[in-house]
This record gives C-alpha cells, sequence and structure tokens, in this order.
C-alpha cells in the first residue's frame, strides 16, 4: 500500500538493533519516519544518507505499532469557477 | 461554483526533502494540538514542524490538481449533459481518490474517480483514463436518470 507520508514507528529492540546495523540510530522506541509504502515484508521508509537517498525496510515483526497520519490537517479548500459560471 | 478540497496529510518526497533543508526560524508554529500529538508521539518539535510544512506544501499542488481536475470535469460534464454540473469535489489522499457530488435537476449523486486515473490522464494523455473517466460520468448520469 502506497503511503508517501510521515509516520512514526515503535520498534522491537530487535528493530532498534536493525536500524543500528543500517547506520539509522534512534534515540528511543519510536522512530519518524517517511514512510513510501508497505508490502507483506514491511514498511519501506526513505531515509537521506550522504550520498543521497536510500530506501530501507523495516520488517513487520520489528515494529510494536505504527501511527500514520490520515487526516485532519491540512486541509484546504477553495471555489472555482464552473463551466457557464458567471 | 465548484467546491474543491483536499484532505488528509500526504507529503510529496521531494516536499520532505525541501522541508528537512528549510532554515528553522522559517518553519511554520505548531498549534497547540500539533505540539501535544509531538509530545506524545515523542516526535521531536522541529522535526514535526518540518513535517507539517511539507504536508502543507504538498497539499497546496494537491489543491491545484483538484482544481484543474473540477474544471475539466465541468467541461465533460457539460458536454454530455448541459444541465449537470460538479458540486464539489474532495480529493481523500488516504483512499487516493476524487470524492465528487454530480447535480443535476435538483438530485445530487456522488461519484468516485480513483487518483491514479486523473494521474493518467494529466500526465500521460493517457487514452485509456480519459474512456475510463468518461464511462464514470455516462454511469453517473445514466443514475441521476439524464441519460
Amino acid at each position: 500500500m502506497e503511503l508517501q507520508r510521515p509516520v512514526v514507528a515503535f520498534l522491537t529492540e530487535t528493530g532498534l538493533m536493525a536500524m543500528q546495523a543500517a547506520g539509522v540510530p534512534q534515540a528511543s522506541g519510536a522512530a519518524y519516519f517517511y514512510a513510501l509504502e508497505t508490502d507483506e515484508a514491511g514498511l519501506w521508509v526513505s531515509i537521506r544518507k550522504d550520498d543521497g537517498e536510500h530506501k530501507l525496510l523495516v520488517p513487520w515483526d520489528c515494529i510494536l505499532t505504527l501511527d500514520v497520519p490520515v487526516g485532519g490537517t491540512p486541509f484546504m479548500e477553495t471555489i472555482v469557477q464552473g463551466v457557464g459560471d458567471a | 461554483m465548484i467546491k474543491v478540497a483536499v484532505t488528509g496529510l500526504r507529503s510529496d518526497l521531494s516536499e520532505w526533502d525541501a522541508a528537512q533543508a528549510t532554515p528553522k526560524e522559517a518553519l511554520p508554529p505548531l498549534t497547540p494540538e500539533q505540539k501535544r500529538v509531538a509530545e506524545q508521539l515523542h516526535v521531536p518539535e522541529e522535526l514535526y514542524q518540518r513535517s507539517t510544512l511539507a504536508g502543507r506544501r504538498t497539499a497546496e499542488k494537491l489543491l491545484t490538481k483538484t482544481e484543474q481536475f473540477a474544471r475539466m470535469l465541468q467541461g465533460k460534464l457539460s458536454e454530455k449533459a448541459a444541465k449537470a454540473s460538479v458540486e464539489s469535489i474532495v480529493l481523500d489522499t488516504w483512499a487516493h481518490k476524487f470524492e465528487i457530488a454530480v447535480r443535476t435537476n435538483g438530485t445530487v449523486l456522488p461519484l468516485h474517480v480513483a487518483e491514479s486515473i486523473v494521474d493518467d490522464l494529466f500526465d500521460l494523455g493517457s487514452e485509456n483514463a480519459e474512456q475510463r473517466l468518461s464511462q464514470l460520468l455516462e454511469g453517473c448520469l445514466v443514475r441521476l436518470g439524464v441519460r
């Protein structure tokens, strides 16, 4: 599933170790990622490293829970003139 | 008049990157609600501010896309049924679909169009996407009793 938004992933101890092994140290169990998508393997996130963008897989069994903002802010609206409007 | 809106929080990767490079003093302040949520999620406020900025900039782009689609849809609808009009279009960024209200003769009917159809149409000029959109509109007009 395509996500394209920031998410907070609460990681297991193994998940934290995996992030450190991948060069993405986390201060606590909560990791703030830019999530690209999910698949059966886990959560694919975009990580910025010194040589550019990397895509990193966070396996499902490394994630305790995931917080994904889906609504509320930002909510933008406007009015456009329809065809035939004065 | 067509009411056009975008709901939900989505960020282009390019806007996310741009927000990471934005000077701290140029970041939008968080609302008290956002501050509380950032704290609950153990996310540093500055990071949450950058995320909010990326979401806002992406929403502006998505609003423009939705406006363009609104105008195009109204034009296509007018060709098929002079009295039918698009009342509102909302892009649901979580469901990846446009939720549209079409009105004719006092009746309003919902029409849902996948965002991918509109992207294919706008970005690739896809004939398949145009055909699919036309079919969806025809179906809507049939349900409204205009066809």
